[in-house]
């Protein structure tokens, strides 16, 4: 059972210095691909990090299945923990072959010479590299050396495999085609991951759950759709997918008055009225019109008038930023075919269904 | 010591000396300046303020002496010197030459074939210092055309730590295997006192010689005071080595004595000459004057070396009438060095 | 305009420094004495007599061995300091810049104090205790020779690969670990073989300063009658004088060191072993747990003979007015450093000189090292390969070589240096040109060229702007540069002892020249003079610098 249970989990690298993991919760069920997403510097890497083994925890725990593995009070070292990882730079080493390299956790334990043969040959063609398997690594492209490293963390069979950004130094195409890679991998095996990334479309492709994190701790956890369509906080709402953040005041259980105009929301939530809140619409939910059409085009809810400042042609949409009473700029997209000259008023439809309130 | 046969000592050592002038030129050679000289001399010194000596004839704490020694006589003249062994003094001195370099005053070496060498090549200049008057005839002249004078008489004898053991009483018994592992030697390749002795040697016995000591694994350093070091460490017990420096030590109560050998004591004249193209000429000939001083003379006795004036008490307790001696000529050492540093590195090995 | 003219002198000082001496010496070593034309014949005479050729095998016989030891004895103390929690790490690298700057003929020195076979004082102790004949040690051997040089070159290695270990990625052996890899398999099956080019280039280096040591084998190896090539060399400059064949038999030398360099250069260029290393993953170090502190004692051995013993006993000599009679109370005074610094104006006059022509030594070889540099890595200039041999090529010729060379073109006209400051002057800035110029050259290849094209867009011409906006920027890299030049140079004696004339001696020239007859209070306070001043300013550069200084790269 490769379970994995993260509580209240806790790192300071400095004695004064900041926290970088604050008080963490996760669990990872078995067989399940948990990102762990944000910015650099929120905390994802040490995450791994404490989970691999490598450091220890201030405060908190981690156990995969019944094993308690990391405590304030001593750690299980990686290499009797059966997790594999990939790292950043791939780590694969100079001096031996693509084929040594991958025999490499098979040697240490001790699987016989004809299996770890056909092991790794097996391995190999999965990842499409045996015909390279006698090169060394100086002589493998960049793309060729992830796969290497990908083979070797998976030929061990490990309960736990540990992604660490194994794809921020490729190129835009080989990205994208290995991240697919990566979940068809997953899928054929099983095995439980935790990946960690800053890029948001790779944890959308191979994350079962997404982990947003920021300033080490986890702002929500859930599937891509969940925090795409129903973040809660401002930032998991910006971090995923391009979003428009309204600042205003709570006026209703599900209204915020922003200046000018005021939106309703699809659903409430629990604050007091007159606190400080935030209400979201992606921009290709925003819905513009001339403002000729409308006699009506005035303050309703959920309406309000702007006028363009920007207009940007992007082939597949058309993307505007829009200047509304009180000094905010709201972006919206539609299809190309619709064209609004700059510095023309139009009107914007936030519809209901598409607002929601969110934790500052 | 007593005074009689200090006398007859200084007698018979110069008769040998002396015997190498050539009977007539002493008419030839240059007059010795007057007195009067000396003070101009000492007056242009201190203009010059310096004099630049390299000096192999004694260890340091001796060439230091002389030196302060000077610098009491000649207050405001400051004396910079190198000490080390006469063929590394040499070496530099002949770099120093060949390009044209003149940053020496005075040469004091003690191989006298490298003065024959200096005359050849006019880097000598030729001046004979008034007080040589104060010593006695026999040792006024080293050279006959003056551009040498004697500087220091030494003694190459066997060095032993009487503790330990008999001393060899002749040369030839060193061979004897009781010795193996305890003897010490300079290198007369560095050192002109070895070279001296190692010439006298091979003259006497052949080359044999030292083919017959090499199995008893002397050690070879460079100096001939690396003997005295040597044996008063405790490395080893018995080498050729010094008298001066040895008594000295004996006296400080070190465990080493001197013995002089049945088959010949070696004795060195060791010169001293003023370059011709000295940076302080008028100070390097009031140097060189200084050593028939009576100062300088008692610098030597306390030393333990051989007083060059007569009126100066010895205190090495030697008495060259006494003992059996030789001397290896000039013109020998010339051919003489060279041949046996070969050798030398053949037998062995360095 | 001004950047072609100082691009000139630069390259009319390579010429003095390395082409013209260099040149010199081959063209010596075709000469016959007394005779016109030019001929091989000292070449033949030089490798055909047996007596030469012997010092050639014991000169590759040493140092194998040294290399050897250096790199057995460094490898795994840095190791212990890079990767482990061995207690005392700090003290540890101290001790070692500690026998860093100490010159190998000093320590030859005071270990024969420690070590002559009858009068050695830890042979006298152990006679003391337990009754032997005599003694085990005998410092007057090749044995003896090869340890005191493997000492002093135990830093060299240790450097190498230190440097080599912390610029390793953690992730290389992070990977191997959670492979399962435990700490001795990966240490053997990772860590060593990715330092494999920094452990080669670490032998090669000590390999190359053992064949080119002269002190130590002067004073260890005439009383063990064992020549190599550095005491031939300089006996053949003794009577009876031969530069000629000096200079034939010097060649081969500087071949032999071409070649391993040229060797190295290849091995490591191979296996491209470039890791792009990733932010900070933290390293772990290996718990020794309860073999700490026995870590500590093996780590400290080295320490303790390179320097606590030798030093005590340079120390206590000093400190006795007659060395033969021993430290003990009666014996203790500060005679000898009163004579060294108020009494005696030779002495006096060294210590000034060493400081003197250090530092003029040091700020030549920065000077042309930054202009060469600086045009080369910006490309400024065509044959920058060339250039970049030209100014390597000192490394490759052994300093007793470099100083034959030397005398042979600077001493007569029309470049008459010998007999000035200037020919040591220049003789250490050629020495040491190499160091200044690969600290330099790694230090401009890290900083952008953009920096620089940045001003220059503003108006700055070229000149300016390397010392308007690259120079400040280099401070640290210039300081550390200037640094390795003026400490080598400070305690070098193979070209002083050639170089030197009584108006220019120096402090190591007067420590030979103390060296024999026995003057060992003189030399062991000399050689504590030397020392204190250097580790002092060693000291307050680790202050300004940092670790930076003693890392040297590969």
């Amino acid at each position: 059972m490769a379970r994995i249970v993260i509580e209240r989990l806790r790192k300071r690298f400095a004695q004064t210095g900041p926290l970088a993991v604050d008080s963490v919760d996760l669990t990872v069920a078995d067989g399940e691909v948990m990102a762990l997403l944000g910015p650099s510097g929120c905390g994802k890497t040490t995450t791994l990090s404490l989970l691999a083994g490598f450091l220890r925890p201030d405060e908190g725990e981690i156990r995969v299945g019944e094993r308690l593995l990391s405590s304030p009070a001593g750690v299980v070292p990686p290499e009797d923990r059966h997790m594999s990882m990939i790292f950043q730079s791939y780590a694969i080493w100079p001096h031996k072959t693509v084929f040594e390299n991958v025999a490499y956790g098979l040697h240490v334990r001790r699987v016989p010479r004809r299996e770890i043969v056909s092991r790794v040959e097996e391995v190999l063609d999965a990842v499409q590299m045996k015909h390279l398997a006698q090169r060394y690594p100086a002589e493998l492209s960049g793309g060729q050396q992830q796969r290497v490293a990908l083979a070797r963390a998976i030929v061990v069979r490990p309960d736990i495999l540990l992604l660490d950004e194994p794809l921020s130094n490729l190129d835009a195409n080989l990205r994208e085609q290995m991240r697919f890679e990566i979940r068809r991998l997953h899928d054929a095996t099983g095995i439980t991951m935790v990946y960690v990334t800053h890029d948001q479309a790779e944890a959308m492709v191979t994350a079962d759950r997404i982990a947003i994190m920021n300033g080490g701790r986890v702002e929500q956890v859930g599937t891509p759709a969940e925090i795409y369509e129903r973040p809660r906080t401002a930032f998991a709402a910006s971090f995923i997918g391009r979003m428009n953040v309204l600042e205003g005041t709570l006026v209703g259980v599900d209204t915020v008055a922003c200046s000018g105009f005021v939106v309703r929301a699809a659903a409430g939530v629990s604050l007091d009225t007159g606190a400080k809140a935030v209400v979201c619409i992606r921009p290709q939910h925003i819905v513009l019109g001339s403002v000729n059409g409308t006699p009506s085009a005035a303050s309703a809810t959920n309406r309000v008038v702007g006028r363009i400042t920007r207009q940007t042609y992007l082939g597949e949409i058309r993307d505007y930023l829009i200047e509304v009473p009180g000094g905010m700029q709201l972006r919206a997209v539609t299809s190309p075919s619709l064209q609004h000259e700059i510095g023309s008023e139009v009107t914007l439809e936030l519809p209901i269904e598409h607002c929601r309130i969110v934790e500052l | 010591m007593p005074q009689a046969s200090r006398g007859r000592f200084l007698t018979i050592a110069g008769g040998a000396v002396a015997g190498l002038a050539i009977p007539g030129i002493v008419d030839g050679a240059p007059q010795a300046p007057s007195e009067s000289e000396v003070a101009k001399l000492y007056a242009g010194a201190k203009k010059e303020g310096l004099v630049s000596w390299s000096v192999a004839h004694y260890p340091q704490e001796t060439a230091e002496k002389v030196r302060d020694a000077f610098k009491a006589k000649y207050p405001g003249v400051d004396v910079e010197f190198v000490r080390q062994t006469a063929q590394v003094i040499y070496q530099r001195l002949s770099q120093d030459l060949k390009a044209n370099v003149h940053q020496l005053d005075v040469f004091c070496s003690t191989d006298e074939a490298h003065y024959v060498e200096l005359k050849k090549l006019n880097a000598l200049a030729q001046f004979v210092p008034v007080d040589r008057n104060m010593i006695p005839t026999q040792f006024r002249i080293l050279d006959p055309d003056g551009y040498y004078q004697l500087g220091t008489l030494a003694l190459v004898l066997v060095n032993y730590n009487p503790s330990k053991l008999q001393p060899a009483k002749r040369w030839q018994q060193l061979s004897d295997p009781r010795f193996k592992g305890q003897i010490t030697f300079g290198h007369p390749a560095f050192s002109g006192y070895v070279g001296n002795w190692v010439v006298a040697m091979n003259d006497k016995y052949g080359w044999d010689y030292f083919r017959s000591i090499a199995p008893n694994q002397p050690k070879i350093n460079r100096s001939i005071y690396d003997t005295v070091t040597d044996i008063i460490g405790g490395e080893r017990t018995i080498g050729a080595g010094p008298d001066s420096l040895s008594l000295e030590k004996k006296a400080a109560g070190n465990r080493i004595d001197v013995y002089y050998p049945d088959d010949d004591t070696i004795l060195v004249t060791a010169p001293i000459a003023v370059m011709r193209e000295a940076p302080h000429p008028n100070a390097a000939r009031l140097f060189e004057n200084f050593f028939y001083s009576r100062e300088y003379s008692q610098v030597l006795a306390k030393t333990y070396n051989f007083p060059l004036r007569a009126d100066v008490p010895s205190a090495n307790g030697a008495s060259l009438d006494k003992i059996r001696w030789t001397r290896v000529k000039v013109d020998r050492l010339l051919t003489g060095i060279p041949e046996v540093v070969a050798k030398w590195r053949e037998t062995f090995g360095v | 305009m001004a950047s072609k003219l100082i691009f000139v002198l630069a390259l009319a000082a390579l010429a003095i420094m390395v082409v013209l001496p260099l040149g010199w010496l081959f063209y010596t070593s075709l000469q016959i004495p007394d005779a016109a034309q030019l001929s091989f014949a000292n070449y033949v005479e030089a490798f055909t007599k047996s007596i030469y050729l012997g010092p050639i095998g014991n000169s590759l016989i040493v140092a194998t061995c040294v290399a050897t030891i250096a790199v057995a004895v460094g490898t795994p103390l840095a190791w212990l300091l890079a990767r482990t929690d061995v207690p005392g790490r700090g003290a540890l690298r101290a001790l070692i810049v500690a026998a860093f700057v100490t010159p190998s003929f000093l320590g030859a020195q005071a270990w024969m104090l420690l070590a002559a076979p009858n009068s050695g004082w830890l042979n006298k102790i152990w006679v003391a205790l337990t009754h032997a004949e005599h003694g085990p040690l005998n410092i007057y051997s090749l044995a003896g020779a090869i340890f005191v040089m493997a000492l002093y070159n135990i830093p060299y290695t240790f450097t190498f690969v230190y440097g080599a270990l912390e610029l390793m990625p953690a992730e290389m052996e992070n990977a191997a670990s959670i492979l399962g890899a435990r700490s001795l398999r990966r240490t053997l099956s990772i860590t060593l073989p990715l330092a494999l080019p920094a452990i080669i280039a670490g032998f090669i280096m000590s390999f190359l300063e053992a064949l080119a040591e002269f002190g130590t084998p002067a004073f260890l190896l005439i009383p063990a009658r064992q020549q190599v090539v550095t005491t031939q060399l300089y006996l053949f400059f003794q009577f009876p004088q031969r530069i000629e064949l000096a200079a034939a038999y010097a060649m081969p030398l500087i071949l032999v060191t071409a070649l391993l360099l040229f060797l190295q250069r290849r091995l490591i260029g191979r296996r491209r072993f470039t890791m792009i290393g990733t932010k900070g993953e933290r390293r772990r170090l290996t718990p020794l747990g309860r073999w700490r502190w026995a870590a500590l004692g093996a780590a400290l051995i080295p320490s303790l003979v390179a320097v606590f013993l030798p030093y005590t006993a340079l120390l206590l000599t000093s400190l006795s007015r007659a060395w033969g009679l021993g430290p003990v109370p009666g014996n203790l005074t500060f005679y000898w450093y009163r004579w060294a610094l108020v009494d005696n104006a030779t002495t006096q006059s060294a210590i000034v000189h060493s400081f003197t022509y250090g530092f003029a030594a040091a700020t030549i070889a920065l000077a042309i090292a930054v202009t060469i540099a600086f045009a080369v890595t910006r490309k400024l200039v065509p044959a920058g390969e060339l250039l970049t041999f030209i100014c390597m090529a000192p490394f490759v010729v052994p300093g007793i070589i470099l100083a034959i060379g030397f005398y042979s073109a600077y001493s007569h006209k029309p470049l008459l240096l010998y007999g000035t400051a200037w020919i040591l002057i220049i003789a250490f800035a050629t020495r040491f040109l190499p160091i200044a110029y690969s600290n330099m050259t790694s230090a401009l290849q890290t900083l952008s060229v953009d920096l620089e094209n940045a001003a220059r867009t503003l108006g700055a011409g070229r000149v300016r702007s390397l010392f308007t906006v690259t120079v400040p920027l280099l401070r640290s890299a210039m300081l550390s540069g200037w640094l390795l030049v003026f400490i080598p140079a400070l305690r070098e004696l193979s070209c002083a002892i050639f170089l030197f004339t009584p108006r220019t001696a120096v402090m190591t020239t007067v420590i030979f020249d103390f060296s024999d007859a026995g003057n060992f209070e003189a030399v062991a306070t000399m050689g504590i003079l030397i020392m204190a001043i250097t580790l002092a300013i060693v000291g307050v550069s680790y202050r300004l610098l940092g670790r930076s200084l003693v890392e040297q790269p590969a």
